[in-house]
């Protein structure tokens, strides 16, 4: 073989090498604090995220100022605005939302003196970090790395739980290049949920004649204080990803709908 | 120079190989069966339920408008409730026509459906891959003795009104609503200990 061609046949394999392993990489092994917070004993379980860094120690510090940030979100979270359907014969269009989401950043500072790292998986594609506060102990079947898929779908995923100790929002997202956005979405709109569930206002608008048609309003003004995820799965099937927040039902303050409202 | 172009050859090559994913058909009929409690609701006298289906490209889309489409549904059954609650007590003191009682109502149903739907919940969700969109099922259910309670608060705005309405047939039967649904709330309490 020729020097070139031998050049020829290495650059092929390389770039035939570089387009089989392109896309996401889901490694679709959790560990047991990740699915199931709810369940730790502990004092305020947070998770943080971060995307991969060339340094792994600077992608760990990422995700614990993240872990920080949603600290000081579970402890107040104010979910307020709105959106607007359009509904007519043929079906129903989204004419406009403009959800607001605000904390008081804050509390972040006020975190790093309360919660402590307990433990960080590393992945391609992110990592996550545990934070709690003092006197944290994982268990063997908290720190264990569960296979998504191997005990079946939990409960949760399609009948929202129900009690007299919590609210509860499920959020769901789909697969994303980067993990961390599919599990950020699907917590973000289990809040929303949970927000909705506490106090919802809806305006409808409709009209009956020759051409049927109907317009919604719907709005959340509504505090969340105290709330925390309380589990999280994946459909290793359908590449859907799953996040249950919970909120005390008895604490005072928790919702302020006049306030947010004025 | 060659080695530049025998790497573009290349590239393009492995481009246009796996590029070529085939063709693939435009639509697929969604063969999964709908959700029992879609088609078959539950009945349960201390909720009301309103199952609704939406699709999107986006499934936070399609579960949001089915969910907002089945709020609405809900704010209207309970709208219809009061209407009849209202027509049974003007029957019931004989005031088909009084301005102060139409007025009353309409302005608490207001308050209460259209702006405040405390405690409805997305109790079940569900959604499929319908060719390329997503399907999205859900049932929203809401406590009607938390409407009734809210209702009757705001009744309370209007303490002549409120009155008068304490002393007919269709507050009792508000009322025993909402008794049931406190002893329910109790009975989850004690459930939960």
């Amino acid at each position: 073989m020729c020097p070139n061609s031998r050049w020829l046949l290495t650059t092929a394999i390389a770039v035939l090498a570089m387009l089989t392993t392109a896309g996401v990489s889901a490694a679709q092994e959790y560990p047991g604090w990740f699915l199931n917070p709810g369940a730790l004993d502990c004092r305020t379980p947070v998770v943080g995220y971060s995307y991969p860094a060339y340094h792994a120690d600077s992608a760990a510090v990422l995700a614990i100022r993240d872990g920080f940030i949603n600290y000081a979100k579970q402890r107040d979270l104010t979910i307020s605005g709105g959106q607007a359907f359009w509904t007519t014969e043929i079906g129903m269009f989204w004419m406009g939302s403009n959800f607001v989401e605000s904390f008081d950043s804050s509390r972040a500072g006020h975190a790093e003196n309360v919660l402590a790292p307990q433990d960080t998986v590393f992945r391609d594609s992110f990592i996550f970090t545990l934070l709690a506060g003092d006197g944290c102990e994982l268990n063997d079947d908290a720190r264990a790395m569960h296979q998504m898929g191997a005990s079946g779908q939990p409960a949760w995923v399609e009948a929202t739980p129900k009690d007299s100790a919590f609210h509860y929002g499920v959020g769901v997202a789909p697969q994303y290049f980067y993990e961390l956005s599919s599990w950020r979405e699907a917590e973000k709109y289990a809040c929303r949920n949970l927000a909705r569930t506490i106090l919802t206002s809806v305006q409808s608008l409709g009209k009956l004649g020759y051409q049927g048609q109907e317009i919604i309003n719907e709005e959340v003004p509504v505090r969340l204080r105290d709330w925390q995820v309380a589990a999280r799965w994946m459909n290793p099937d359908e590449k859907i990803f799953y996040v249950l927040v919970r909120m005390p039902k008895r604490q005072r303050g928790i919702v302020e709908p006049e306030s947010v409202l004025k | 120079m060659r080695s530049f172009i025998s790497l573009f050859v290349v590239v393009a090559l492995a481009l246009s190989i796996f590029g070529c994913g085939g063709s693939k058909p435009l639509t697929q009929t969604r063969t999964d069966p709908m959700p029992e409690w879609f088609s078959n609701p539950p009945q349960d006298p201390n909720f009301l339920y309103a199952p609704r289906t939406a699709s999107s490209r986006d499934l936070n889309m399609a579960i949001e408008k089915a969910t907002t489409n089945a709020r609405a549904e809900i704010a209207r059954q309970y709208e219809l409730k009061v209407e009849g609650l209202t027509k049974s007590f003007q029957e019931e003191v004989g005031t088909d026509e009084d301005s102060e009682i139409n007025q009353l109502f309409s302005q608490t149903i207001k308050t209460v459906v259209s702006t405040q739907l405390m405690g409805s919940r997305a109790a079940k969700v569900s959604h499929v891959k319908d060719g390329m969109n997503y399907r999205a099922y859900v049932l929203v259910e809401y406590p009607i003795g938390a409407a009734n309670q809210a209702f009757m608060n705001a009744l309370k705005a209007n303490q002549n009104m409120y009155t008068r309405f304490r002393a007919s047939e269709s507050f009792k039967e508000m009322d025993d609503e909402v008794q049931k649904y406190e002893e329910w709330k109790k009975a989850q309490a004690t459930k939960m200990q």
